[in-house]
């Protein structure tokens, strides 16, 4: 019984967001970006003249293609955050929450119903978003990309990551206040990560601890550099050295780095299903 | 059976603090089955704190809570009732019908029968006609008839209505009078948080009021308005037999000299049905009548009462 009410709440948060038409906007908005991107990247490709050499064009052309990825990784973690900073909050000033939760169903049904439905929907869009930017970036590179499941897969988790902070944010937080945090924390998320590749760059342990540290906070920048990591591999060589530690990877993240990214939004989600059972709505 | 011959709802003790503030304290009510009972008091008595512990939106900080006999905070108690939230909104992107496939999903409505279910209830609620138009296109009075709906979707046998028709016009507050009163003769249970005293008055068996979190009245509406109820009856200033006959085992509240050599004597009554017997009293003792009248309470007066004796 438990399972059918979970997928009606979850159908039900996913037919919200497509009815509210929240990725119908993104959606097109996103062609607008991957059309502007293709044409801005194919101008610096050829504008890299004869004098880069065939190798040298390629690994420019790879390096540019792959900034799309940070680029679209970016969108996909920020929409994380915007749809569901109020997914609790919002709904509990409302009063749409108290019907649903005079039903013969526990919290934890409904949250998890919400996280179900946001994430079908965020993992889709980023997949989809993410698989047109890899196929950009190969095209230009003329290469392939070893383990595309795998790329698409580490990409889609740090919306995912994403998703379950902002939801348990939602559980206690009003909906302007966590949009804001979880944005912040995102964004030092993001800065620890590159501040790990560029101690490995430089060679200054410090900041590899610095990195190591917001990674623990937050790991939401170890699925991408594994993401890119694997990427990089197959398209032209040189890559990581031409988009520098800020948006490449230089140290590729553990296996336990990676399995803690991975098991992250589980305890984030049990986290927010104890805080939820306990607040008033 | 679970909960065979309890109450439809009973409250042992029910506390909330918000820190130092105390919404509801000690309330402790026995609702029983197949009545329409009515909880008044002022805004801020807590009235709502009480339903939404009873519903489970929020914890009691001591006392407990059964719906027919089935402990509140268990699932399975939410699954008999149905509720309507005071300040509520259903999402403005569904239409009215899917608010109620929603909901029907969630209390396991039979996929087969939910289509007929659903069209009878919007019938019922008077919303036949913008079952497919969307909740952001409806009034307010429409939304809280949706919202009687989605209460009655579950076939519950304990309904409880958080100010049911605050934003319904006069036709639709006849409308759901009509309705809560049909649910009785089903044999359903309606528990009724109201400002509306003369609303509850109509309808409701019982009422409780409830002042700073505390109940200050509960029982029938009979045996609360019959509380300090008087007759004013007017004899001669100068009629032993009749004064006499007054006094003998009554409480007089006051007299008042009138015009014409009358007095009007206030007496206190156990019931309304004291008033027959005090005419037979005063004409038995060979007293002359010139006038007797019940003083009439309403529930607002009975409401006020209580109410300004918080004040004094």
């Amino acid at each position: 019984m438990a399972h059918t009410e979970l997928l009606t709440i979850a159908a039900f948060t996913f037919r919200e967001a497509r009815r509210r038409r929240v990725f119908a906007a993104v959606g097109l908005l996103s062609i607008g970006f991957l059309g502007l991107y293709a044409v801005l990247a194919r101008v610096v490709v050829s504008g890299a003249g004869a004098n880069a050499g065939p190798f040298g064009r390629a690994a420019l052309a790879g390096a540019v293609g792959l900034l799309g990825v940070y680029l679209a990784r970016s969108f996909s973690g920020l929409l994380a955050i915007l749809v569901s900073a109020g997914a609790v909050a919002g709904e509990v000033d409302s009063g749409a929450l108290q019907s649903v939760l005079a039903r013969p169903l526990r919290r934890s049904t409904v949250l998890l119903g919400k996280f179900l439905g946001l994430g079908a929907l965020l993992a889709a869009y980023t997949a989809l978003l993410q698989a047109a930017v890899l196929v950009l970036a190969a095209v230009l590179a003329g290469g392939h990309l070893p383990d595309p499941a795998a790329v698409v897969g580490w990409l889609c988790l740090e919306p995912v990551i994403l998703l379950a902070l902002t939801l348990l944010g939602s559980t206690f937080l009003p909906t302007v206040a966590n949009g804001a945090a979880c944005v912040l924390l995102y964004g030092i998320a993001v800065a620890g990560g590159s501040l790990e590749q560029l101690g490995t760059f430089i060679g200054r342990p410090g900041l590899q601890d610095a990195g190591i540290v917001t990674g623990l906070l937050l790991p939401a920048d170890a699925p991408y550099r594994e993401a890119f990591a694997i990427a990089s591999r197959g398209l032209a060589g040189g890559i990581t050295e031409a988009l520098g530690p800020l948006f490449g990877t230089l140290a590729r993240p553990d296996a336990a780095m990676l399995a803690y990214a991975a098991a992250y939004p589980c305890a984030l989600l049990a986290l927010a299903v104890w805080v939820f059972a306990r607040r008033d709505v | 059976m679970h909960g065979h011959g309890a109450p439809a709802l009973e409250t042992r003790g029910l506390t909330r603090y918000f820190g130092e503030h105390a919404a509801c304290r000690d309330v402790t009510l026995s609702v029983p089955r197949g009545c329409i009972f009515g909880l008044l008091g002022c805004n801020g008595a807590g009235k709502s704190t009480f339903v939404r512990m009873v519903v489970g939106l929020c914890r009691p900080t001591a006392g407990e809570a059964f719906v027919l006999g089935i402990p509140a905070v268990d699932p399975e108690a939410r699954r008999r009732l149905g509720f309507l939230p005071e300040n509520f909104r259903y999402p403005d992107w569904a239409t009215g019908i899917e608010v109620l496939e929603f909901h029907a999903a969630l209390v396991g409505l039979d996929p087969v029968r939910r289509r007929a279910r659903i069209a009878a209830l919007l019938d019922q609620v008077g919303l036949a006609e913008a079952g497919r138009r969307t909740v952001g296109r409806y009034s307010k009075g429409m939304q809280q008839r949706l919202g009687l709906a989605v209460a009655l979707l579950g076939d519950p046998a304990l309904l409880l209505l958080d100010e049911p028709t605050s934003a319904l016009d006069p036709l639709g507050r006849r409308q759901t009078r009509d309705l809560l009163l049909r649910l009785r003769a089903e044999g359903r249970t309606v528990f009724l948080n109201s400002h509306l005293l003369s609303e509850v008055e109509a309808v409701a068996d019982r009422v409780a009021v409830i002042r700073e979190g505390r109940v200050v009245a509960d029982g029938t509406v009979d045996e609360l308005l019959n509380e300090g109820l008087e007759a004013d009856v007017h004899v001669r200033r100068d009629d032993a037999a009749a004064l006499a006959a007054l006094a003998a085992g009554r409480r007089i509240v006051a007299r008042e000299e009138q015009p014409g050599g009358l007095l009007r004597v206030r007496v206190a009554l156990r019931g309304r049905d004291e008033a027959p017997e005090i005419a037979g009293a005063v004409l038995g003792a060979g007293g002359r009548l010139y006038g007797l009248q019940v003083r009439s309470r309403s529930l607002e007066d009975l409401f006020v009462d209580l109410a300004g004796s918080a004040e004094r």
